[in-house]
Parts: structure tokens; C-alpha cells; sequence
């Protein structure tokens, strides 16, 4: 059964089920968040969530999880509807998932990946520097906090698992600069966007930190649906998000989120991330 | 110097003093305490968060995830770095897997070789918990181990503590201990200070009593005590007991100086008694034999007259000086005092004074009944004299206790101080009689081996003279 099949047959089912629309609306749209953003915020998740509801009339549950393999998992098993994940992922999921929409940062729907060291460190300017030294990763399934700098040391012809004398991963990019300005690791692969928000909203974190080397550019953490949601539903809520920066209200949220908006996005955007997962190999 | 100071003040201060330095003493102890209190409190605290975090940084140690060990290690410090406190876990090797402080504990390095402690170095042979102090005395050690299910040590979790966070707490405990002394030391010390002053109080009294004694006369010494058997109660009690016979020694020598004077008197008056009567005998004895054998002329008999009557006078003057005791020895009977009634009738009546009469004589008693008279005689005579107009006279005669007892009071006023000093002496006033009344009734009762007492404040007179029945034979 291809796919364009099973979405059909599927929208069918859905149509047959969801009506009439009232008690479909009763459905709560459940939705998963990873570290792509700042996700430690209950109180902008609670307002973004409000905005949801009112604009798509129905429920919606945000779901956090403290990996992004945990989100995949329950976005690939249909026990999420939609969420927000990292190119990473979505590229090597790509057959299982359908791009929702990507967000547009500083007017672009890209980002890069920043290589950290505390700010007293002055003489790193690649991760071939960092030989021998403690390193932190965000979390396996990043692009930015992963899989760039595998792909750099890669690159410069190391072998990833003994260029530094430890690794391990704070499962967020955020906790990456915060064990960077701590000191606990002398290096760390971060989320270039998530970094330059940290900046701007907590200066004191960042300052403990300095971006020693910045990525090429990659396309920006997206938000997917898995396979198992009608593709009417979906369209509903790609014009919901696409809506934001006109309404005052979403525009606010998207502020926090030091965001632009959201764009349609085409597969091809995440093909920079898809060559570097063929290069690594893994 | 310190015996100059009175009492008064060095009770107090010796009090004070003792207080000042019990009150130093406890807070002394309680200030020790409380510090151990709050160095073993401390401790445990410290204890039960290694405890804690041990069972909690399990997991990560065995997962290798520094990040997870990190967040867990800074979550009961306010924030990575502070100031005095370091948690570091150490992997089985010692080396640090993550520490509070990463800059100072590097990821990887040797916890033993960065401390730079030989304590530390110990401590971490050891697979048991402890508590050591860093060799400078600086750093406070506290080594938990962590264990997997098996037993098998994962590495340790190590507390280090910069002593002086100590400080704080050493500092409230002074405060807590000070404030308390001090709040001790305002209740005691002014409880104290009036304790001594109370304590101190009878003693310079009696010292002050004392310092009176001979610049005072001792009836004018007036000294309270209270009533007690503690040692100055009965300090107190013996002085008062002395300045008592201070006053009777007083009395006594007063009452043996008049004695002594009266009897000087008596040998005195009658010594010239007896040499005036014999001249005297002679003389009048010769004017009777001129009389009887010659014829005198009229100038003559004039002359004899004149000398007879002025010998005459010089006798009478001298018979009342010398008061003899006749010897007559007619028991006393009750009407003789009755006889004394109806003497004094005439001038009772005159001075319409009230007479109480008692004689509780009722047979003749074993006495020279015309000294009796002659004394009590004297006394009622001078009883009515001393009366005014319409006022009482008593005489009450008893026997008592094997004495008579002859009692005769009056209403006039009282006999002034200086005539009572002299009162039994003989004495010729401006004032009618000679004065020779009580001298004779003195003597009178001193042959008879009585006593003659007097009693005399304003408005009440009284005599009293006892006489014993039976003289002892001397």
C-alpha cells in the first residue's frame, strides 16, 4: 500500500469518525515538544497552548518527554499527533512523518549549530581543538548538539569516540551552555538559535560561554505530523501556525519564541542534514 | 584596704562579684555547648545530605552521565560555586566524574592530587564513611561512599566545607549565650546587691549600737534587732542583755553611792550628836543647879532663860539627828495604827483629802511598835502635806511574804528629780518643817533592817517600806 493510498483511505476514516464536527472537536490535538526550543517554559506552553484551542476549536495537549527519541517514538506510534523536532530525526524518519511547517528565524527558515567553550578559553576555534578535552552534547537525535560535530571531526579525519577524553549529553541545549559556562565541559555542541535566545533573554548563562566556530546553514528544527493524522486536520493547523505573525496575540508568542513565523517548507530544506547523516554513516 | 570598706558595701560587692563570675562560668559552658551543639548539628545535616545524594547520584555514576551527576550535585547549593561548599563525586578511581565547582574540579582529574590533602588521601583509602578534618584545619570532609545493589563501591561523594561557614553559627551562638547572660546578670545582679545590703544590714546596725556605747548614755542607746537565732540575733540579743545591765550596773552604783552618803550621814550626825549631848547635859545640868542652890536676880534669871531655852533648842535639833532606837519593845498592835488615823484626822478633814485606809493587821506583830508609829506617822504626815485639796491619800498595812508592808501613796505632784536624789537626806529648807521627816524614817527602817522604796511621777506619790519579822541576828 503506498502512501498516497493509505492517506486516502485514511482521511476517509477520518472523515467518517470525526463527523459530525462537534464531537470531534472534543479530541484533544496532542502535540510533543523537544529541546529544539526553550521548553522549560510551563507558562509560555499554557498561553501558546490557549492560542491553539481558540484558533483550531479543539483541545490541545503538549507533551515533553526528556529525549527526542522519546518524542519520535510516540509521534511514529500515533500516540502524538504532531511535534517539534529537529531535522535530524526527520530526515532519518522522513517515509513515517509529514512536514507540518518550519519556522522562520531571523526571516529564514535555517539555523546553524555553534561549537561552545567557556568564555576564558581563548585559543579554540575548531573541535580539533578541544583534542583530549571534556565534551558535552546536547542529545543524540540533534543535529546541532550531534551530528555536526561528528561530521567535523569526521572531517578532519578523528575518530569521534576517542578525540575527547569524555562525552556526555545534557538532553538539552540549553544545559549544554550551562555545563560550558560551569566549566564542566571545556566544549560543547549547541543549537545556534537556541544560543543566540539564551543571549538575548538570560545574558548571565551565556556569558560564561563563548561560540568558538558556527556551522554551515541548516534547516531550522520543524514541526511534523506522524503518518497517523488526517491530512485535513493537519491542514488546519499548518494555517493556524502560518496565521501567527498576523494575529497580535500569536505575533506575541512567536516573539518569545524570538521567532518570525512559520513557513509551508519543502523536504529539500533539511537536505544539508540528510547528506551529513549519509556522511557520518550512522 | 578591704577592711576599711564597711560591710554595707562589701556584702553586696562580694556578692556581686560571686554572681558576675558564676554567670561567666555557665555561659562559659552554655557558649561551649551550644557550639558543639551546633558543630555536631552541622555535621548530621551534612550527613544526611551525602546520605541522600549518595542513593540519588547511584544511577548516574553507573550510567556515566556527568550531566545528570552535575544538576543532582548542585541541587542543595543556592548555585554552582558557593562560596565554602564543594560536592564532588569521585568515581571508584578517585578521579572526579562531576563536582559543584567544575572549574576548581575538573571532569577527570585526581580528587586527591587537586585537594592536596594527606587527610583527604586516607579518607579516601577507606570504603567507610567519614567525617576529617583537612590537614591546615581549613576544610571539613565529609566522604560518603556510593554503592551499587552488590555492595561494590561506584565512588564517593565528597563534602567539602570551608570551616569558617562555621563562623555565622559560632557568631549566633556567642550572641544567643551573651544575650542571655547578660539578661541573666540585669535579674541577679540587683537581687543580689539588695541580698548583700539586707545581709549586711543588722550587723553595721549593731556596729553603729556598739560605737554608742560609752559616748551615749547607755538609756538613750535604743537598738531594734529582729527577732531570730541566726548569730547576729544572738550577737544582737547579748547587746541588748548588756546594755540592760549597762543600765542596772548604772542604777546600782546611783542607789550605793546614796547609801553609802546616807550612812556616812547617819555615823556623821550621830557622832556630833554625841558630842554636842554630853557639853550639852553638862551645861543644862549646871543652869538646874544654879537654880536650885542660888538665888538668881531677876537679870540673872533672864539670862539663864534665855540659855536654857537656846540649849534646849540645840538638843531638840540634835535628837532629831540622832535617831535612836529606844528601847522599847512593845510588840506593834492594830490600834496602835488606828491611834495614827485619828492623828491625821484634823488635817485630812481640813484638806477634805479622801482617805483609803486598809490595815490587814489584825494581832499584834513582833516590832517596836513606837518606830512603826513614828515612821509610818512621818510618812502620812507628809502625805497630806504633799496632797492638794480634795485629793486621795492611801495607806494600806499587810503582812507579806513574812514582811509588814506599810504602803502610803498621794495624788501631788511628782518629787522633782534633783530632791529625789537627796531625798532621805537631813536638809533645811525656806519650806515648812526642818526636813528631818524622812531622814528619820530612812534611819528608822535601816535599823530595822527594811527597805524603803519610792515611786513618783506626776499626780501619784507612793512610799513603800518593808520590814522583815525576823531579823537575822548580825
Amino acid at each position: 500500500m503506498d502512501k498516497a493510498r493509505r492517506n486516502l483511505l485514511k482521511l476517509l476514516v477520518a472523515g467518517l469518525s470525526s463527523w459530525p464536527w462537534p464531537a470531534r472537536a472534543e479530541t484533544p490535538l496532542l502535540f510533543g515538544i523537544t529541546p529544539v526550543i526553550l521548553d522549560e517554559q510551563a507558562d509560555f506552553l499554557g498561553r501558546w497552548q490557549h492560542y491553539l484551542e481558540a484558533r483550531l476549536q479543539r483541545p490541545v495537549r503538549f507533551t515533553q518527554r526528556s529525549s527526542y527519541r522519546e518524542i519520535l517514538n510516540l509521534l511514529l506510534t500515533g500516540k502524538l499527533d504532531c511535534a517539534w523536532l529537529c531535522g535530524y530525526p526527520y530526515v532519518r524518519q522522513k517515509p513515517y512523518l509529514d512536514l507540518l511547517a518550519v519556522p522562520l528565524y531571523a526571516g529564514q527558515p535555517f539555523y546553524r549549530s555553534y561549537l561552545i567553550v567557556p568564555v576564558e578559553d581563548r585559543t579554540t576555534y575548531s573541535i580539533a581543538d578541544l583534542r583530549g578535552k571534556v565534551f558535552a552534547y546536547s542529545d543524540p537525535d540533534s543535529n546541532s548538539g550531534w551530528l555536526t560535530p561528528q561530521v567535523e571531526l569526521k572531517r578532519a579525519g578523528t575518530d569521534s569516540s576517542r578525540h575527547f577524553r569524555k562525552t556526555f549529553f545534557t538532553w538539552s541545549h540549553r544545559k549544554v551552555v550551562e555545563a560550558v559556562a560551569a566549566g564542566l565541559a571545556q566544549g560543547g555542541a549547541v543549537d545556534g538559535y537556541i544560543w543566540d535566545t539564551l543571549a538575548r533573554l538570560h545574558p548571565e548563562l551565556t556569558q560564561g560561554t563563548r561560540v568558538a566556530w558556527r556551522s554551515k546553514l541548516f534547516g531550522f528544527p520543524p514541526l511534523v505530523t506522524g503518518e497517523h493524522m488526517p491530512s485535513l486536520e493537519r491542514d488546519v493547523l499548518r494555517k493556524a501556525l502560518l496565521h501567527m505573525p498576523i494575529d497580535p496575540r500569536g505575533k506575541a508568542l512567536l516573539e518569545e519564541l524570538n521567532l518570525d513565523g512559520f513557513q509551508a517548507g519543502t523536504p529539500a530544506l533539511f537536505n544539508g542534514i540528510e547528506a551529513n547523516w549519509h556522511f557520518v554513516g550512522t | 584596704m578591704l577592711n576599711n570598706l564597711s560591710y554595707r558595701l562589701k556584702t553586696p560587692l562580694a556578692l556581686s562579684l560571686v554572681i558576675l563570675a558564676t554567670t561567666g562560668v555557665v555561659s562559659g559552658i552554655l557558649f561551649w555547648q551550644g557550639w558543639r551543639a551546633a558543630h555536631s548539628a552541622f555535621i548530621d545535616q551534612a550527613k544526611g545530605l551525602g546520605k541522600v545524594l549518595a542513593r540519588t547520584v547511584r544511577p548516574a555514576l553507573l550510567h556515566d552521565d556527568t550531566w545528570q551527576a552535575y544538576e543532582i550535585l548542585i541541587t542543595p547549593l543556592d548555585h554552582s560555586g558557593e562560596a565554602g561548599r564543594v560536592l564532588v563525586l569521585a568515581d571508584a578511581r578517585g578521579q572526579v566524574f562531576a563536582a559543584s565547582e567544575p572549574r576548581r574540579f575538573p571532569v577527570l582529574a585526581n580528587l586527591v592530587e587537586i585537594a592536596a590533602d594527606a587527610r583527604l588521601k586516607m579518607g579516601m583509602s577507606r570504603r567507610e564513611p567519614g567525617v576529617l578534618e583537612g590537614v591546615d584545619g581549613r576544610y571539613l570532609y565529609l566522604l560518603t561512599p556510593v554503592l551499587a545493589e552488590d555492595g561494590t563501591l561506584l565512588g564517593r561523594l565528597v563534602q567539602r566545607y570551608d570551616q569558617a561557614l562555621l563562623g555565622p553559627r559560632l557568631a549566633e551562638v556567642a550572641y544567643q549565650t551573651l544575650l542571655s547572660g547578660l539578661a541573666a546578670l540585669i535579674l541577679l545582679l540587683p537581687l543580689g546587691w539588695l541580698a548583700g545590703k539586707r545581709l549586711a544590714e543588722p550587723l553595721t546596725h549593731l556596729a553603729d549600737c556598739l560605737g554608742k556605747v560609752g559616748r551615749k548614755p547607755a538609756e538613750d542607746i535604743q537598738c531594734h534587732f529582729p527577732v531570730g537565732s541566726d548569730e547576729i540575733s544572738r550577737l544582737a540579743h547579748r547587746f541588748n542583755d548588756m546594755l540592760v545591765e549597762l543600765k542596772a550596773k548604772k542604777e546600782l552604783e546611783k542607789h550605793l553611792a546614796q547609801s553609802d552618803r546616807l550612812a556616812a550621814l547617819g555615823r556623821l550626825s550621830a557622832g556630833i550628836a554625841h558630842e554636842i549631848n554630853n557639853p550639852l547635859g553638862g551645861m543644862l545640868n549646871a543652869i538646874s543647879n544654879y537654880r536650885r542652890r542660888g538665888k538668881p536676880d531677876q537679870h540673872a534669871e533672864k539670862t539663864l532663860a534665855l540659855i536654857e531655852r537656846g540649849l534646849g533648842q540645840v538638843r531638840n535639833t540634835v535628837s532629831a539627828l540622832l535617831v535612836e532606837a529606844r528601847l522599847e519593845t512593845r510588840a506593834l498592835t492594830p490600834n496602835d495604827l488606828e491611834d495614827l488615823r485619828t492623828l491625821i484626822a484634823a488635817d485630812v478633814q481640813k484638806k477634805r483629802i479622801r482617805l483609803t485606809w486598809s490595815n490587814g493587821i489584825a494581832e499584834p506583830v513582833p516590832l517596836p511598835s513606837a518606830q512603826i508609829r513614828q515612821t509610818l506617822l512621818n510618812l502620812l504626815l507628809n502625805a497630806v502635806q504633799a496632797s492638794p485639796v480634795g485629793g486621795e491619800l492611801v495607806c494600806r498595812v499587810d503582812m507579806r511574804d513574812g514582811n509588814l508592808r506599810m504602803e502610803v501613796g498621794n495624788a501631788g505632784p511628782a518629787i522633782p528629780t534633783r530632791r529625789r536624789e537627796h531625798l532621805f537626806e537631813p536638809y533645811f529648807s525656806e519650806g515648812e518643817g526642818h526636813g528631818m521627816g524622812l531622814w528619820m524614817t530612812y534611819q528608822l527602817v535601816k535599823q530595822l533592817k527594811g527597805q524603803i522604796e519610792v515611786e513618783s511621777i506626776p499626780g501619784y506619790t507612793r512610799f513603800t517600806i518593808s520590814l522583815p519579822l525576823e531579823t537575822e541576828d548580825d
